[in-house]
């Protein structure tokens, strides 16, 4: 349930800052990856005891902050980066969001056909795994 | 070339070629979006009368090709433009991805919660809605 954007690929060829950018990234990604299982299991455990109310959206919701820990992350990563590579990012990015809506569309009309509603959730690890799969061509058709 | 802008103009900002592409975006993405109401009109109205397998499933992803018409026109319009204007585009994109990734993720551990499942066909409508958002933010600001 840990959808965790593929970390860049460390090369020799990059210079000591960077490799500072990658390893600080790598450390607050597994910090956010950390803090959201840990409350993921505290909101699974507890929220069925829980009656129907604000508490239980607060306790629902509570894993977000690990989510948005890690949106941060990112967006701190990607605002130190050069722009050359900050465009390649950008580009696989808004590439896996358009698949990832082009995908849900699909999946949304098989629930038509009878297939059963999956989870929102699935939306992020979808979106995260179609931009580890594009960021190799990106930057392959970038260098 | 020298009469680049008539006085009249209500958008002095674009060229005549930026204004041929957006018009040529414009009829090739309401041809897809005409496809789209068509295929899921007639995908509607047959697909409880399908029995299940195969045609059904056929069926109920015939809407596809209009939204993948659309996502056509969408990157057809994006290689068409300048580097600049690609690149706040690129980037609105790569940002409505990653919000709409967050608010699926948000809405999943509603689920938890008690919140029914939502269809998955929302999540294309999400992704457009931040993604126009973003894009008046951006130019608004970079112009």
């Amino acid at each position: 349930m840990i959808a965790q954007p593929s970390p860049p690929n460390v090369e020799p060829k990059y210079t000591p800052t960077e490799a500072k950018l990658f390893r600080r990234y790598r450390n607050e990604c597994i910090a956010a990856a950390a803090v959201y299982v840990g409350l993921l299991f505290v909101s699974v455990r507890f929220v069925d005891r829980l009656s129907a109310g604000p508490a239980k959206v607060a306790l629902a919701l509570l894993p977000m902050l690990g989510v948005i820990a890690f949106a941060i992350a990112m967006l701190r990563f990607l605002s130190h980066i050069d722009e050359f590579q900050r465009q390649t990012i950008l580009t696989a990015a808004a590439i896996a969001g358009l698949i990832t809506a082009i995908v849900t569309m699909a999946l949304g009309f098989l629930e038509n056909a009878g297939v059963p509603r999956i989870s929102m959730t699935f939306v992020w690890p979808l979106t995260f795994v179609i931009f580890g799969v594009c960021l190799p061509f990106v930057r392959r058709r970038y260098h | 070339m020298i009469a680049r802008e008539s006085i009249s103009d209500t958008d002095h900002s674009c060229t005549p070629t930026e204004r041929k592409n957006a018009r040529r975006y414009k009829l090739e993405y309401f041809g897809a979006a005409g496809m789209y109401a068509v295929l899921l009109l007639v995908s509607a109205a047959f697909i409880d009368r399908t029995p299940p397998g195969a045609g059904k499933v056929a069926l109920a992803l015939l809407p596809m090709i209009g939204m993948i018409a659309m996502c056509v026109a969408l990157v057809r319009f994006v290689l068409r433009m300048d580097e600049f204007q690609r690149q706040y585009l690129v980037t609105s994109a790569a940002i409505a991805g990653l919000v709409t990734a967050i608010a699926t993720m948000a809405l999943g551990f509603l689920e938890n919660a008690g919140a029914p499942r939502v269809s998955m066909t929302f999540v294309w409508p999400l992704t457009m809605i931040v993604f126009g958002a973003c894009l008046l933010f951006m130019r608004r600001r970079y112009r």
